[in-house]
């Protein structure tokens, strides 16, 4: 299903790129975090319907660190990042501007059915001393690379937690999901499964997630905006120095009042800027 | 000790390669082990994950470089945070690099290649690194126990091996020390010989008896050395380690040969010859074992002549002779032959012996040996039997022809003289001739029928021969009593013996009461049917052949042993006097006299009681012993009697010298007294004799009260005879029962005129 999808979302781009190339307007491509692939998929159609002849491509499957290198790579225009610059984006002089947050969630296989979690269980799902949900199923962790955004959540909620990660990291056997959207079909699909994505992935992509509480706090956008829900995936335009007029034009429009009004919609909390 | 030094360096060189071997192969065997592991695995590794990555290529050829989450995860593996093993990935322009981390890796490192495809192009690089720090840590721990194992391998090797060796060694030496100084120290000679042969050893004893020397390359050959021959048969050689070596069993080859040394003596030697086996029982050479037996062979000469021969005159002994006797005897059973035995017993030695002492006797029997010798024919053999008595054993040698020589060899004992001290004297033999034919049963036959003729010989007044007849009477009755002698001999061992008593009467009634009891103990012998033998049938049997001795001997011990009750717990002992005959042959015997007095007090006997009778001819035969043995013996308080007086021609001449008791007058006066004229007198004379010497008389043989009455007249002081009383079995309780010696009362007869008695009496029992 994970490749089936990815693939669709590669014939989308590939079409476009072609679609642009072949007319000869501009092309802004767009990549990066998986978490707002489909984010930026849905403000590019709107950008597109608003301003005819202007083509936005999202380039899949890159996360955080790839696009920041592609871009400075030049391969493409904006990289959406949940990361500080790296150091290829860093050495070409890019230029990062936070326009949104959503929240990370904790959620479960749709089966679990949980609703509530503490500090303290999480603690002991990751480090396996809890082994079976209350309905006797099987804990399946799905994980992220160890410098994932997620991950880097994840030890965020409590030293106890951290080190639970890093034992839970070395737990032979355990799901290792690449990509955002490699952790939400993971998520989806395994029985048992318990894991990390945002509320803005749920929503863009119509996951069928549901977001559990983390110590009595549900992880919405009105939670987060009131503080109270502290954890969230900030994201950032990443564009080079002499990004040109349209890319820039482009990046505005994220933020205007139809960009936000998009934002909000899907489960992000914009930055004004 | 080469060889101990050299096991030693060897041991000790080879426990050091063991030990380098252990302590280089650990470290080395680790390293190359965990390398090529290493290798392997990164090989693997680079191929594995290249594999993985260039699917992803294939899947977005365009976007491949970016997608460096997924490259990330893909080639992060286990998520190793140790910084000893990266994976990198370049593409081919050199522009993208991607590192699974980027700690510093600390060096050496190893890498490992796969190219990137895309397609089937290659569009980059998976480089797979390793740091070799934890291998090398590792072979530097493997070093460090591979030192520690390997140091004590060799201290293992070294010490326990060594030690046992050098305990090995020590003993080894120890035992070869002890050999040596065995081998050095003893008499016996001990050469060894390899198994082929060359002597490898000689001890000093081998050395000096055989006159070699060990050759330092041992190529001295055992069948050199050793000249062994047959101690028989001198020309026959012997090499008994070429026995063994031919052998090759463990049967030892032993024996005595004729060793020529090098000197060219010759040794009789006692050899053994053993084969030599290894620790694995392989044969390996041979120990000759020999000693010079020379005088021992001389000894078992010696030996060997002192037991067949007289170590006086040289000639064969009676056992030899009569090996020499028996061979002749089964000759003549077997094949016909025809031989005479002699059996010689020398006249008047005893002269010699007595007046000139053992050693002219045994010069005298030395030289006539050497005379005996050199008469008798070659093949003829003499041999000493004992005493003065030999044997000559003439083989091949017809009866007749037998007499003709044994009477040769007389004339030459007769013609012998022997000189001593200025005295000469000459000698003579009675010889006994025996023919050994055919029908000779045995040896014993054979020498029984030669002694009893040469007692014949001596019958018949000596210094003659006697030759035996089958059908001679002399010689059957002298053979009848000895067979007399072992009946005899038996008859003491088993107690076949008994005591009969005979009373005397005192006719006088001197010194007498009615409880004394005067008696005569006589022996008597019982046969196997239980029968009384009379002693005339025996005793003369028992005088010729020495046996007096023990018959003696046995009357008094059980004569004492019957009457020691009648003189037990009484203040008052009865004045007995009992009566016990002695042969000559006994008191000639010095221990008589201690015997007698042991007996005495064993059985508390008084000894006035005892009478020994001594017949008047063997008293005079040895006047001198007969004279201390009644002196000693009345000097305790025994009394004797000169028994059988007056046959003896001068029998007055001797009888002041022998303080005896009782005079027993011949009974040959006696039973004739009352017819005899001249006995009568002859009764009177010794009577009256006796009677002033102060020596009571005794009459034998009144056999009747006419006898009673003339001796009683006479003046006789007792009688004795079947006319006063039969013997009887002599028990206690019938001597004191007896009444037959009571006083008896004698009336006065008168005689008839013209009688030669001018009184007679009559005789009747007094009753009191």
């Amino acid at each position: 299903m994970k490749h089936t999808f990815n693939l669709a979302i590669l014939l989308v781009a590939s079409c476009l790129i072609s679609t642009l190339g072949y007319a000869g307007h501009h092309s802004i491509r767009v990549g990066g975090t998986g978490s707002s692939v489909q984010m930026m998929m849905i403000m590019g159609q709107a950008y597109q319907e608003t301003y005819p002849g202007q083509h936005v491509q999202v380039v899949s499957g890159l996360g955080s660190n790839g696009g920041m290198r592609a871009l400075a790579a030049k391969k493409i225009h904006i990289s959406i990042s949940a990361l500080a610059l790296n150091k290829e984006a860093l050495a070409v002089g890019a230029i990062s501007e936070e326009y949104a947050r959503t929240p990370y969630m904790l959620t479960t296989a749709p089966g679990v059915n949980l609703k509530e979690i503490t500090t303290a269980e999480v603690a002991s799902i990751l480090s396996g001393e809890t082994e079976r949900w209350p309905n006797g199923e099987v804990m399946r962790l799905v994980m992220r690379p160890l410098g994932d955004s997620d991950t880097l959540f994840l030890r965020s909620i409590a030293p106890a937690v951290d080190e639970a990660v890093n034992i839970a990291l070395k737990r032979d056997g355990i799901i290792m999901a690449p990509t955002d959207q490699d952790s939400a079909d993971a998520l989806e699909q395994t029985p048992g499964a318990f894991g990390v994505t945002t509320l803005a992935q749920m929503k863009t992509e119509k996951r069928k997630l549901k977001p559990v509480m983390l110590n009595g706090i549900s992880p919405s956008v009105a939670e987060l905006v009131s503080g109270r829900y502290k954890y969230f995936k900030s994201l950032s335009t990443v564009i080079n120095k002499d990004a040109s007029e349209e890319i820039l034009h482009f990046v505005d429009y994220i933020r205007s009042e139809a960009g936000s009004a998009l934002l909000a919609e899907y489960g992000h909390m914009v930055i004004a800027k | 000790m080469p060889i101990k030094r050299n096991l030693t360096k060897i041991t000790a060189q080879l426990a050091g390669a063991v030990a380098l071997l252990v302590a280089f192969g650990i470290p080395v065997s680790y390293f190359g082990l965990a390398y090529q592991h290493s290798v392997s695995r990164m090989q693997t590794e680079a191929e594995f994950y290249a594999a993985s990555v260039s699917r992803l290529i294939n899947s977005n050829p365009e976007w491949w470089q970016f997608q460096v989450q997924r490259l990330a995860v893909l080639i992060e593996g286990t998520g190793d945070d140790t910084g000893l093993e990266r994976r990198s990935i370049s593409d081919l322009s050199g522009g993208f690099d991607l590192h699974s981390n980027d700690k510093p890796m600390p060096g050496p490192v190893m890498t490992r290649s796969a190219p990137l495809l895309d397609s089937g192009y290659r569009v980059g690089t998976l480089t797979a690194s390793s740091s070799l720090r934890s291998i090398l840590n590792g072979s530097v721990i493997a070093a460090i126990a591979g030192a520690i194992t390997g140091l004590m391998i060799y201290l293992v090797l070294i010490i326990f091996p060594l030690r046992a060796l050098r305990l090995t060694l020590r003993t080894l030496a120890d035992e070869k020390e002890r050999a040596e100084v065995t081998l050095h120290s003893i008499g016996d000679a001990v050469i060894t010989a390899d198994n082929n042969g060359y002597v490898d050893y000689l001890n000093p004893s081998a050395k000096k008896l055989t006159g070699w020397s060990q050759n330092k390359d041992n190529s001295l050959i055992a069948d050199e050395l050793l000249l062994f021959c047959d101690i028989n048969d001198p020309d026959t050689r012997i090499n008994p380690v070429e026995t063994v070596l031919s052998s090759k069993n463990d049967a030892p080859s032993r024996g005595r040969a004729l060793m020529h040394a090098k000197s060219g003596k010759q040794i009789a030697v006692e050899y053994i010859a053993e084969p030599i086996r290894s620790d694995g029982n392989e044969f390996s050479g041979v120990v000759l074992t020999f000693r010079d037996v020379t005088k021992t062979k001389e000894m078992e000469q010696k030996l060997s002549h002192q037991a067949t021969h007289d170590e006086l005159t040289g000639l064969i002994n009676r056992r030899a002779f009569q090996r020499e006797l028996l061979h002749a005897i089964n000759g003549a059973r077997h094949d016909n032959q025809q031989h005479v035995l002699c059996y010689i017993d020398l006249d008047q030695f005893k002269v010699v012996n007595d007046t000139s002492g053992h050693v002219a006797g045994d010069e005298l029997l030395r030289m006539l040996s050497t005379e005996l010798q050199n008469a008798m024919r070659r093949d003829d053999t003499i041999g000493r039997l004992g005493g003065d008595e030999f044997g000559l054993l003439l083989k091949g040698c017809p009866l007749e022809k037998g007499e003709e020589l044994a009477q040769d060899l007389l004339q030459t004992i007769r013609a012998f003289r022997f000189s001593w001290h200025k005295q000469v004297f000459s000698i003579g033999a009675s010889i006994g001739i025996v023919s050994i034919n055919a029908d000779c049963s045995s040896i014993m036959e054979i020498m029984s029928l030669a002694d009893a003729a040469c007692y014949a010989a001596k019958d018949l007044g000596r210094n003659r021969t006697y030759v035996y007849r089958s059908d001679d009477s002399e010689m059957s009755q002298r053979r009848g009593e000895m067979r007399w002698v072992s009946r005899i001999t038996r008859a003491i061992d088993e107690d076949q013996l008994c005591l009969h008593y005979q009373t005397i009467l005192s006719l006088n009634g001197e010194g007498t009461d009615k409880n004394s009891k005067h008696f005569e103990i006589l022996v008597r012998m019982i046969d196997d049917e239980g029968k009384l033998i009379l002693p005339n049938h025996f005793i003369p049997a028992a005088e010729s052949y020495g046996i007096m001795p023990s018959i003696d001997r046995w009357v008094i011990e059980n004569t004492f042993a019957l009457i020691a009750p009648r003189y037990q717990h009484k203040k008052v002992k009865p004045a007995d006097t009992c009566c016990i005959n002695l042969s000559g042959t006994s008191w000639a015997d010095e221990s008589l006299s201690g015997f007698i007095c042991e007996m005495a007090a064993r059985y508390r006997v008084p000894p006035r009681v005892i009478c020994f009778e001594l017949t008047e001819t063997a008293a005079i035969n040895n006047l001198d012993k007969t004279e201390k043995f009644i002196l000693d013996l009345k000097e305790i308080g025994f009394r004797f009697s000169l028994d059988d007086f007056g046959a003896g021609v001068n029998s007055f001449s001797y009888l002041k010298r022998l303080p005896i008791d009782y005079l027993k007058i011949d009974g040959n006066f006696i039973s004739n007294i009352t017819n005899n004229k001249i006995d009568y007198a002859m009764v009177e004379a010794i009577n009256h004799v006796g009677h002033i010497m102060g020596i009571e008389t005794v009459a034998e043989f009144v056999e009747n009260d006419e006898i009673l009455e003339v001796i009683h007249h006479i003046g006789v002081d007792n009688a004795q005879g079947y006319g006063i009383a039969k013997p009887i079995p002599f028990d206690l309780a019938t001597l004191e029962a007896d009444q037959s010696g009571a006083a008896r009362y004698i009336e006065p007869i008168i005689l008839e005129q013209g009688s030669h008695y001018s009184h007679t009496f009559k005789l009747k029992s007094v009753s009191k």
